[in-house]
């Protein structure tokens, strides 16, 4: 039981979230119209432009043009992905002994509880 | 499969141990410090806003990008070197966890969304207590 925990947490510490795939997509836009801009003429350079204005109003509004084809595949975000992973670690017992204690050390015992995973407890 | 690093294990990974020592220092301290005076209702809305290194570099990623652009339309068309390159470490870091701008952004105390989180859900776990 406790295995599968662990490997599940693990497989969730690898799951690509939309961050990730926005930061490797938007990139490859920008470079594709730099390409175009570069052998077909300065026109191209609105490709970019857009791109990085579109990455803008993402990092600062949360909305982005190819959120509802990231969410299509499935992907989700570090949020959706966290509430699994500590629903997992609740359900396991992970946070039973955080209770009774003086501050600094219920928050010494809670903070090494909410680690993601049992070995990498530092 | 195993060639990329996990996404939540990719910044740490790639930056400086006392970087990552400090930060987990510090977000453990802030915990004791909310439990301590109660107010751990604030210290979560802090977290929720708090700006995590994903954020930071997207953003400043689109700003590098659209001024090397408009360098580019209007001034001097090499400035698009300076957008491929940002653009080229953009996708190593999504890929791999590293881009020049990290160092800066990590000593300066932003956090992955995993460690945020690690923060948050310690607090949450630590206040449940009713003594």
């Amino acid at each position: 039981m406790q295995d599968a925990t662990e490997r599940r947490l693990e497989e969730l510490e690898r799951e690509w979230d939309i961050e990730r795939a926005i930061e490797t997509e938007a990139p490859l836009v920008i470079l594709a119209g730099v390409a175009l801009a570069a052998l077909a003429g300065r026109r191209f350079l609105a490709v970019p432009a857009f791109a990085a204005g579109m990455l803008l109003v993402h990092t600062l509004h949360g909305w982005y043009p190819l959120l509802p084809v990231f969410r299509a595949l499935g992907l989700r975000s570090a949020r959706e992905i966290g509430a699994e992973m500590y629903a997992l670690k609740r359900s396991r017992g992970d946070f039973a002994a955080v209770a009774a204690g003086e501050p600094a050390e219920r928050a010494e015992r809670a903070y090494r509880a909410a680690a993601p995973r049992m070995e990498a407890r530092p | 499969m195993r060639l990329l690093p996990p996404t939540r294990r990719r910044v740490p990974a790639h930056s400086a141990p006392e970087a990552n020592a400090r930060i987990h220092r510090q977000a453990q301290a802030r915990v004791a410090a909310a439990l301590a005076s109660g107010r751990v209702e604030e210290r979560l809305d802090e977290l929720e806003r708090e700006w995590s290194t994903e954020r930071a570099l997207q953003t400043n990623f689109a700003l590098v990008a659209l001024a090397s652009v408009g360098l580019a339309a209007f001034h001097d068309r090499r400035w698009l070197a300076l957008t491929a390159a940002a653009a080229g470490f953009m996708v190593q870091h999504a890929l791999q966890g590293w881009c020049p701008p990290l160092a800066v952004f990590r000593r300066r105390g932003f956090r992955d969304e995993g460690e945020i989180e690690r923060e948050r859900r310690a607090l949450e776990a630590a206040a449940a207590y009713k003594p």
